[in-house]
């Protein structure tokens, strides 16, 4: 098996994924990563005043995880394609500065995506805390999104 | 069997670990001090449950029924975290179970400090400018023994740009 893929089934093992499944944060659109990789679909709860559905999906680009940041793209699950610009959550500053599609259409504009780091090494100090780093799970980034979606 | 959750002294990990159905507190203790690899096993550590808290007025609760499938234990060997908050350039002191969680302890907080739930939702809790208090973190995880005290900025989420 793949390290990306290893490192990956393992985190999600691991309880701080299994409680976000629990408690109704976040799920796996797939139970059988291995069979989409390195593109996994999951959705993460959202305030049904930021985004209607009460949920967003996103598909995740994880080849080379946790060496290399993931990417986000949020996602439209009938279609199979990037969500359209006009129907991206909305709504905080916080949460329009991340779902941005006048900066990128496939990615969030945050420090623990890859598409976003190139550019950006301020934010190495500026978000230190957000800035992807190997040691970090994807638990964090999706921490960070759901923050950003009840906000 | 049952499968619990040991959090541990100035330690972020979550140890799952399986245990005999009539499992009791000394057994968990003895299953900690492995799982933690602490060498001194004369040390004297106690053992605390997630539901455990210090009301406002002071009054502790521990639970100290039959240990909880799924169920969140802490060892450590404070029996309070002494916890200064600062946030707007005022600070509060609280006294926390090590076994508190992130999201109780900012649910405590905030209401001590008059935030709605509302504007509660934008703020996190932070150890230092690179670690936020998650909601499943225990407190006693950012803290050693020495002097059972911890500080915490409570801070509103940045937005990013640049």
């Amino acid at each position: 098996m793949k390290m990306d893929l290893m490192m990956f089934e393992k985190h999600i093992g691991e309880f701080e994924f299994e409680h976000g499944i629990e408690t109704g944060l976040w799920g796996l659109q797939s139970e059988v990563p291995a069979t989409t990789w390195p593109w996994i679909t999951i959705w993460v709860k959202a305030s049904t005043q930021r985004y209607e559905p009460g949920k967003c999906y996103f598909r995740f680009t994880l080849d080379g995880y946790p060496q290399a940041a993931p990417g986000a793209c949020p996602w439209d699950i009938t279609n199979n394609t990037a969500l359209l610009p006009e129907k991206w959550p909305k709504g905080s500053t916080r949460l329009n500065a991340v779902f941005n599609p006048n900066w990128r259409k496939d990615s969030l504009y945050a420090p623990f995506d890859r598409a976003a780091l190139p550019g950006h090494d301020g934010w190495r100090t500026q978000f230190p805390e957000y800035y992807w780093q190997p040691s970090f799970k994807l638990t964090a980034y999706l921490q960070f999104i759901y923050r950003l979606l009840k906000s | 069997m049952k499968k619990i959750y040991l959090h541990g002294e100035n330690d972020r990990a979550i140890k799952p670990v399986e245990i005999a159905a009539d499992a009791a507190y000394q057994d968990v203790l003895e299953i900690f001090k492995r799982e933690f690899e602490i060498a001194d096993l004369a040390q004297d550590y106690f053992l605390f449950f997630e539901e455990d808290e210090i009301l406002a007025d002071g009054t502790e609760v521990s639970i100290e029924l039959e240990i909880v499938h799924k169920g969140h234990y802490h060892g450590h060997r404070c029996k309070v975290i002494k916890t200064v908050v600062s946030y707007n350039s005022q600070t509060k002191e609280f006294n926390f179970k090590p076994s508190a969680t992130g999201k109780k302890v900012l649910e405590a907080i905030s209401e001590k400090l008059g935030i709605s739930p509302v504007d509660a939702v934008d703020l996190l809790l932070k150890v230092d400018e690179n670690t936020i208090v998650q909601g499943t973190d225990h407190i006693g995880s950012f803290v050693g023994h020495h002097d059972c005290s911890l500080r915490l900025m409570l801070v509103s989420d940045k937005v990013v740009q640049g």
